[in-house]
């Protein structure tokens, strides 16, 4: 009867030794996520914003779109860390990480922007701009509120994604989750805990995730399920 | 019919209006001149240009050639020293826009804003009145069109009816100085036609410039001052309703009449049953119908406008159905 304790003490003994390097790998992980999605809703935004309306310039984005989404993000962090400096640009591996994942990102939702766009019929625009209402004040007022309980959950979807993502940033040394669970089994051969460890984490934050978003989701959709 | 002598200046003038989708010419030369407090029915069979019409007047679609003047400034174009056209600064045009108040067929009401939201966010953004101000306007608009009660429902929660009128509210609280009506009760169901027309024609009484996009064969001939039929993207006549319905030149605004008489006489019996309550939207009277309005040459709307609810019935009788 004294496996438990066994376990217990098993546990203790491993947080012990490795606890510190397990929590800078969640901290790094979160953080960069957290810079990453934000500046890729951002990037994503802002690239569908410019391509409204003009084709040219949506000509172009859409070669920025077509290329980060069309390549392995893994492809694109090489090129960027260890292509980098042959055209001068060399970065710190948390640094090329993040703008990696982030533009990695942007790809993905300025797709998920357009399509909150080509949502909002063109009756509800056209009687904003009969009113005299301004551009800004119509993306503002009308067209993000409107298209936000459609857009959350691919872009819920889309966050998950990338944070799970977020490990291949181990293959360029970013000293985040991943990386430091296999470093932890390279040093101390104990190989089923941090897996299992590291499964767990990625498991927790995507549902919190998910649990978010349908929390946001619910809160902006209320107007739909009214009853009469 | 004696001939209509008008002394003030025309609100909306379009001249030699020409507009193409592609290569398909959707207005042939449109002229037609509107007149301060004049309502006006726009008629015909669908694909017309109607809505097309309606919507190069306040620039939702631009238009090829010609041009349309608003209070005798022309919209959406200038003309450059050496006589080309150019187009008008955005702001500009928003800033004529707020001449033009238009109603849609499908509403166009913003659905995750309440009804008051709705009417009040034009008011707050582009008239740039404060919050307290903006909801009191709203308020009074929604009462005029019979929505007191219902300021802080979604359109989800609001009938196909009531959400037309909080549509015509929205644009009303913005004083607009002509008010634009594009099948406004098109998408409605029968029983609740009524409300709104109720509305719109109060509005009619209270002196309002019109021009209404319809169906609505009764409240044309009761309300409208002028009735303009298109065809083909052609005006193909215009006139008094009792020109148009009773006495029209072309053959084939005839036929589009009588065909349309023996459809509303078959639905007819229904319709004017739920026309007939009346939901109090009415406001006292006002007299704005002197001066201009004098010389529309539509005498029994104004002296019966204690009763106008009844114009319309009226007008079916008139028509014979
Ligand atoms: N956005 C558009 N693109 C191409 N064709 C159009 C468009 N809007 C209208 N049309 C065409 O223009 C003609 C007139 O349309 P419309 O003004 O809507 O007629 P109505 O309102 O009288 O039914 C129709 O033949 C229609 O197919
Ligand atoms: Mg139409």
């Amino acid at each position: 009867m004294d496996m438990p304790a066994d376990i217990v003490i098993h546990w203790a003994d491993f947080f012990r030794q490795h606890g510190a390097d397990l929590a800078l790998g969640l901290w790094t992980t979160l953080h960069i996520c957290a810079v990453a999605v934000s500046a890729g809703i951002l990037l994503g935004f802002m690239v569908e914003i410019l391509s409204r309306n003009h084709i040219l310039r949506r000509r172009i984005l859409r070669v920025y779109i077509e290329i980060f989404r069309g390549t392995p993000l893994l492809v694109q962090l090489y090129l960027l860390y260890f292509g980098g400096p042959a055209f001068g640009l060399s970065l710190e591996a948390d640094t090329a990480g993040t703008v990696g994942l982030a533009l990695y990102a942007g790809a993905y939702f300025a797709e998920i922007f357009r399509a909150g766009f080509l949502s909002i019929p063109a009756g509800h625009l056209e009687a904003a701009h009969s009113l005299g209402i301004s551009p800004l004040r119509i993306l503002w007022r009308i067209e993000l509120p409107q298209m936000a309980g459609l857009i959350v959950p691919p872009s819920v979807n889309q966050i998950i994604t990338l944070m799970k993502d977020s490990a291949v940033l181990s293959i360029i040394t970013v000293t985040e989750m991943t990386k430091q669970s296999t470093r932890i089994m390279n040093e101390s051969f104990i190989i089923v805990e941090p897996l299992c460890l590291l499964a767990l984490s990625y498991w927790l934050l995507s549902s919190l995730a998910g649990w978010a978003g349908r929390c946001l989701e619910i809160r902006l959709t209320r107007h739909r399920s009214l009853k009469k | 019919m004696a001939p209509i002598t008008v002394h003030t200046p025309p609100v909306l003038q379009l001249r030699d209006v020409h507009k193409h989708f592609g290569d398909v010419h959707v207005l042939k030369g449109i002229n037609l001149e509107i007149f301060p407090s004049q309502v006006v029915c726009l008629i015909g069979p669908s694909g017309s240009g109607k809505s097309t019409l309606l919507r190069c007047i306040n620039f939702l679609e631009e238009y090829d050639c010609g041009e349309v003047l608003i209070f005798g400034e022309r919209i959406g174009y200038s003309t450059s020293y050496d006589g080309r056209r150019v187009p008008m600064p955005k702001e500009h045009i928003r800033v004529m826009r707020r001449d033009l108040g238009m109603v849609f067929q499908h509403f166009n009401l913003w659905p995750h804003m309440t009804a008051v939201e709705n009417v009040s966010e034009a008011v707050r953004s582009v008239k740039k009145k404060n919050i307290t101000e903006a909801l009191r306007i709203s308020r009074d608009m929604l009462a005029k069109v019979g929505l007191a009660d219902m300021e802080n429902r979604y359109p989800a929660q609001l009938s196909g009816g009531q959400q037309q009128r909080v549509a015509i509210a929205r644009a009303l609280a913005m004083e607009p100085r002509i008010m634009l009506f594009d099948e406004p009760t098109s998408s409605l169901d029968p029983e609740l036609v009524g409300d709104v027309l109720d509305v719109m024609q109060s509005l009619a009484g209270e002196g309002m410039t019109m021009i209404v996009v319809t169906h609505e064969m009764g409240f044309a001939a009761g309300v409208a001052d002028l009735i303009v039929f298109m065809e083909d993207g052609r005006i193909l006549e215009q006139g008094t309703p009792d020109r148009i319905f009773h006495n029209a030149e072309n053959r084939r605004v005839r036929a589009f009449l009588q065909s349309y008489g023996r459809r509303e006489k078959n639905a007819g019996k229904a319709h004017t049953a739920t026309n007939s309550h009346n939901k109090g939207v009415c406001n006292e009277p006002t007299d704005h119908h002197s001066g201009a309005a004098g010389s529309r040459g539509c005498p029994q709307k104004r002296t019966a406008h204690q009763n106008h609810q009844h114009a319309r019935h009226a007008g079916r009788r008139y028509l014979g159905l």
